[in-house]
């Protein structure tokens, strides 16, 4: 007997042992992501697409961008100096954007020359609707030209506080879930939206003032996304 | 996260020790286990966690203070009573219900998204029990909570909140408004046992790990929830597929078992889909010793690959294809550990659960992230785990029962902020009364800390509750 009270308490402590080590029988060692992603450790734990490349259209991995890209955001898009002459189209050198002080500057298919708060630019005119523009451009009205405006500075900058978007034409920084200079104050005319925006004002809703420039995209057929109120002119 | 890896070599030569080492002790014969006290096995028969057959595998002998899970082995045939006569196979009903009061002291901010910020009474459980005896070797068992849910429940998500309506006009009452409720089925199967050392369920099964999943009768665990360790769930609450378990008694006052699961996992759809090709297992072993006073010792694992998916149809003039997209895939990997002592009326009980998630390239679904530095973003491989120590002491007077317990829970959020980790510290100080074997009040404190919480858990949260529950 005096054996098997050693024997069982051998066993007994196996038991610990083995509850002990269990711990240790681990899957999670080594890296946390998958391919192209890095971890971001604050009061998170997760994953996010390393420099240089966008969630990919299945939403199951990171995808480099192409030549001439640059991830912003979230989407690729032309590195300055390159534009997108379709939405699905490459990336192309281009003279449209380029710095200009007067048209004679400028040649076709970018004849005209922009006038910006920073400094001119050469860019298309006689556009009709923003799809006769590049990529992510407007078709604007100046001095009854019609003519692709840029799109406005700062825009879908990432940022952490307004801090990060000063000095930008979006200026505000969205930091509720996009995490991105946006235009804001267009309620009060403080910005203009892009032609074929929508202004949402979201004050009713926040209980505090603030109105947002949104896409088509985000403010589909002209509705504005968790309760906002469209603003006309 | 490498001081949680090591050889998993190690681990399989200590479970081969530890079995080696028990065969090695000299076989006794079977014996009649400590006799409960009579308000013990009163409460056994009144809220039984598990129905009492003729011979139980697999039941572990709970020393729960005030409530005794005792098997008892006591040889018929020496009696001169033939078992086969001896089984009750009457059909029963039993069960258990709670009722409780919560009296929030402090709750603001993302807790008061789920809990009650204004004095509130509320029925919690109701489940019913149906178990019988078909002969001396086969037992049915099923198990029903019925409740208000989904009426009421918060559907929450960071930009938006409100309360799942279920009202509907009742045309059998000149279209009276009422709010339905639902039920959850716990448990549903059959039972074969074919030698002490050997039974089988097939069917829906609670998880076999810890201490409070299988005993999980509010009557019969001590506090008014449940702690995180347990309803964290780590491990799947309850799975379906097989069960193998078993008992020997290795001495007069020792006992090792072992359950053994297989099944479809975890997921929504587990009780009749399995969205992958791999099975489920599951191990837990544990060692009783009956001396000088009652100790078990028990460890459980769980591996699984949890997959989410939803079907697609594409559809040509000729076929119709059917195939699958997946939301979300990951490889499970649990542990726990599970100690009890009791000594006359004291009781300390400690359990640990955790568990380990990696994702497969395929599983990793981007989601939108709130409260971080981006707003897309992927699940990481991560680790979550709980543990609690409970003391618990149980005068003579009408079961009266003081405890304190601590728990510590780190966890990653996967629902509602997903990828957000909480850190939680509960302390809990209580009184429990058994004025009477089926029921039990519970007079109870408990103050949660969030260290680290960041901007959604920044203030800490006190509750005062009490609760009755009963067994019937």
């Amino acid at each position: 007997m005096v054996h098997l009270g050693r024997y069982l308490s051998l066993a007994g402590i196996s038991l610990a042992v083995l509850t002990s080590f269990s711990l240790d029988a681990c899957i999670i060692a080594g890296n946390k992501c998958g391919p192209h992603q890095v971890e971001i450790e604050d009061y998170h734990t997760l994953c996010a697409c390393e420099p240089g490349t966008v969630v990919d259209a299945s939403q199951h991995g990171c995808v480099p961008c192409g030549d001439n890209q640059e991830a912003q955001s979230g989407v690729c898009v032309c590195k300055p100096g390159y534009a997108r002459k379709a939405q699905d189209g490459e990336c192309e050198q281009t003279d449209v954007g380029m710095a200009c002080s007067d048209e004679s500057a400028c040649r076709d298919p970018y004849p005209y020359c922009a006038q910006a708060a920073d400094a001119g630019y050469c860019t298309a005119k006689d556009c009709q609707t923003n799809a006769d523009c590049p990529v992510d451009w407007s078709c604007e009205t100046a001095d009854d030209v019609r003519y692709c405006r840029k799109p406005p500075s700062g825009l879908g900058a990432s940022c952490q506080s307004d801090g990060d978007c000063a000095g930008f034409e979006a200026s505000y920084c969205e930091t509720f879930q996009s995490h991105t200079c946006v235009l804001a104050g267009c309620a009060d005319s403080q910005v203009t939206c892009p032609s074929e925006w929508s202004c949402c004002d979201f004050s009713a809703l926040l209980g505090s003032k603030l109105s947002l420039c949104l896409t088509g995209a985000q403010a589909v057929g002209g509705t504005c996304p968790a309760g906002g109120k469209r603003v006309t002119r | 996260m490498s001081r949680w890896c090591a050889p998993t070599w190690l681990l399989a030569a200590v479970i081969v020790h530890a079995i080696a080492s028990s065969a090695a002790a000299q076989p006794a014969p079977d014996a009649v286990e400590v006799p409960p006290s009579a308000a013990e096995t009163k409460a056994l028969e009144a809220a039984p966690s598990e129905p009492v057959g003729v011979q139980d595998a697999g039941t572990e002998t709970a020393p729960a203070v005030g409530q005794g899970e005792v098997e008892e082995t006591i040889d018929l045939a020496a009696l001169g009573i033939d078992a086969e006569e001896a089984v009750d196979t009457r059909f029963s009903f039993g069960g258990f219900a709670d009722f409780t009061s919560v009296f929030p002291i402090l709750v603001r901010g993302a807790p008061s998204i789920g809990l009650p910020t204004k004095h509130t009474f509320y029925v919690g459980n109701a489940n019913v029990y149906m178990s019988k005896n078909l002969s001396s070797d086969f037992r049915a068992m099923g198990e029903v909570r019925f409740t208000y849910l989904p009426n009421g429940a918060v559907n929450f998500d960071p930009q938006s909140l409100q309360y799942v309506s279920t009202a509907v006009y009742d045309y059998a009452d000149n279209s009276r408004v009422v709010g339905w409720g639902g039920i959850i089925m716990q448990r549903l199967y059959l039972e074969w046992t074919l030698h002490r050392l050997l039974a089988v369920r097939i069917g829906q099964f609670l998880t076999p790990y810890g201490i409070w999943n299988v005993d999980h009768g509010s009557p019969v665990y001590i506090p008014v929830q449940r702690p995180y360790a347990i309803n964290n769930h780590y491990f799947p609450e309850r799975q379906t597929g097989l069960e193998l378990f078993g008992r020997w008694d290795a001495s007069n006052h020792s006992t090792l078992g072992y359950h053994f699961t297989i099944s479809n996992g975890g997921g929504s759809l587990n009780e009749y889909r399995d969205l992958d090709k791999n099975k489920a297992l599951g191990l837990r072993l544990y060692w009783e010793h009956n001396g000088a006073g009652f100790f078990r010792l028990g460890a459980s694992g769980y591996y699984a690959l949890e997959t989410a998916s939803q079907p697609k149809l594409t559809l040509s003039a000729e076929s119709i294809a059917v195939s699958s997209t997946i939301e979300s895939q990951y490889h499970a990997l649990a542990f726990a550990a599970d100690a009890s002592y009791k000594l006359r009326g004291l009781l300390l009980q400690a359990e640990w659960v955790s568990q380990q998630r990696k994702y497969t390239d395929e599983g990793r679904t981007a989601h939108a992230e709130y409260f971080a530095p981006v707003a897309v973003g992927f699940s990481s491989n991560s680790l979550s785990w709980a543990g609690y120590g409970l003391v618990a002491y149980t005068l003579p007077w009408f079961a009266l029962t003081p405890y304190f317990m601590f728990q510590y829970a780190r966890e990653v959020q996967t629902t509602t902020i997903p990828d957000y980790i909480v850190h939680t510290y509960v302390s809990t100080g209580g009184l429990s009364l058994r004025p009477d074997d089926a029921v039990v009040f519970k007079f109870e404190f408990a103050h949660s800390r969030y260290i680290n919480g960041g901007p959604v858990l920044n203030s800490p949260t006190s509750f005062l509750q009490l609760q009755a529950a009963w067994a019937f």
